[in-house]
């Protein structure tokens, strides 16, 4: 019994600390959900504390969740200014490959217009 | 002039040889890299099925949940936002296509076309002036001119190979270095959501369906039939795999991976470039292929056992 509200406490302790919180320890939580729903299985505790402690972790996952999601979104802009910085060098590149086969390109061309110059010249005379 | 004309065979010559070994390391790490994203994508794009599956699977096992969509705690309704999902696949598509661009540029075959064009050219000018000459004054052509084009064409061709290679070289040198910051900041955020984020998610989702399903069968489990308590039981069974699965998985591992590769070719490109930058560049991508491949079979399995629920 000691072993089971030992845990129970620790996991309502920091339920109410999450109130007061901005920055949350995600990882922290993550683990007492963890730890809850394992305990929620364990034979030890009555099928009704079992219960009990399993609407505790689902309610603190609830709670999870909503910090994964508001955390998941704080990152989004410092991505969107990386991406931006990557899509420009792609762009580089795709002109720095596209100048380079111009030039041969050119030089290509160049042969076989004096190729056909020379073979117009035959015609002509 | 023969020494002038070695010289500048031999420059051409090793020229080839420090741009040709940008292609190998590139090519491997853009297939790596490549592979890497398809699993990394994965996670992302599966983040909001998940929850509504989690979210169903509970409404199943408890009848007094009521479903619902949208309000306070979401319901069916997506719990990450479309905008930033999007933003991490789109992320893991320009580091892909940086990837293949650098392998372009790498590998463009310009400077030899360029040396090719040339002499072809400098034929065909030949050709031509000759034939101006006898057209014009009936005489027959110096043949003591049409000497010179030859090695002059040579000449032109392998100053513009090694000017092109110069060029390709100083792009791609360039493009690495510059992106290299951007890059590191996409790693760390990929690495962050999937330690910080992903993680954590499916940890405890896979634990509440497990609990979900264990509890429902210690409580039913007197008034259920033999057939009833077979088909729960294998379930349980195909979800205490996957519980086991998600908390031995680390998706970030993939990051690691890309991370080091990345590093290694930043190195290397700013090397000298010599065999031994070159076979720790490769040693660092086999290392990643090494670490990748346990990420990209868990995933398999992970889904292997989705569909067997």
């Amino acid at each position: 019994m000691l072993f089971e509200s030992r845990h129970l406490s620790a996991a309502v302790e920091f339920d109410v600390q999450l109130a007061g919180e901005t920055t949350a320890d995600t990882t922290k939580l993550a683990q007492i959900v963890k730890t809850t729903f394992l305990l929620a299985m364990d034979p030890r505790p009555s099928l009704g504390q079992r219960a009990i402690l399993g609407s505790i972790a689902k309610e603190l996952r609830e709670r999870l969740r909503m910090l994964l999601s508001e955390r998941f979104k704080a990152g989004t802009p410092f991505l969107v200014a990386a991406n931006r910085e990557i899509v420009t060098t792609n762009r580089y590149l795709e002109d720095e490959a596209a100048k380079l086969e111009k030039i041969a390109d050119t030089i290509e061309q160049l042969g076989k217009l004096v190729a056909a110059v020379d073979k117009l010249v035959d015609i002509i005379a | 002039m023969r020494r002038a004309m070695t010289m500048l065979i031999l420059l051409s010559m090793l020229g080839g040889c420090v741009t040709a070994t940008f292609k190998e390391p590139v090519g491997k790490f853009t297939t790596a890299m490549s592979t890497a994203n398809a699993s990394i994508g994965t996670y992302f794009v599966r983040m909001n099925d998940f929850e509504r599956e989690v979210y169903l699977d509970d409404a199943l096992y408890d009848p007094t949940k009521e479903v619902t969509y949208g309000g306070p705690t979401k319901g069916l309704a997506p719990i990450f936002s479309a905008a930033s999902i999007q933003a991490r696949m789109d992320a893991v598509s320009l580091l892909q296509a940086y990837g293949e661009k650098l392998a372009a540029v790498a590998g463009s075959k310009a400077p030899d076309r360029f040396q090719a064009g040339s002499e072809v050219l400098g034929t065909n000018l030949s050709k031509l002036a000759d034939r101006f000459t006898t057209l014009s004054t009936g005489a027959e052509p110096d043949k003591s001119a049409g000497a010179y084009v030859g090695p002059v064409s040579t000449i032109i061709g392998a100053f513009g190979r090694m000017v092109l290679e110069a060029k390709r070289d100083a792009a791609f040198k360039k493009a690495v270095n510059d992106a290299a910051p951007s890059v590191n900041a996409i790693l760390a955020q990929l690495d962050a959501d999937l330690t910080t984020v992903i993680d954590p998610l499916i940890e405890t989702g896979e634990a509440q369906a497990l609990f979900n399903q264990v509890q429902f069968y210690n409580v039913n489990r007197a008034k259920m039939t033999f057939e009833q308590r077979e088909t729960l039981l294998k379930k349980i069974d195909a979800q205490t795999s996957r519980y086991q699965m998600a908390i031995t998985a680390r998706p970030a591992e993939a990051v690691d991976g890309i991370r080091d590769a990345h590093a290694a070719l930043v190195t290397y490109t700013n090397s000298a470039r010599n065999p031994k930058d070159l076979s720790s560049l490769v040693e660092a991508i086999e290392t990643f292929n090494t670490r990748l491949e346990p990420v990209v079979n868990a995933i398999n399995k992970l889904r292997e056992a989705r569909r067997a629920v």
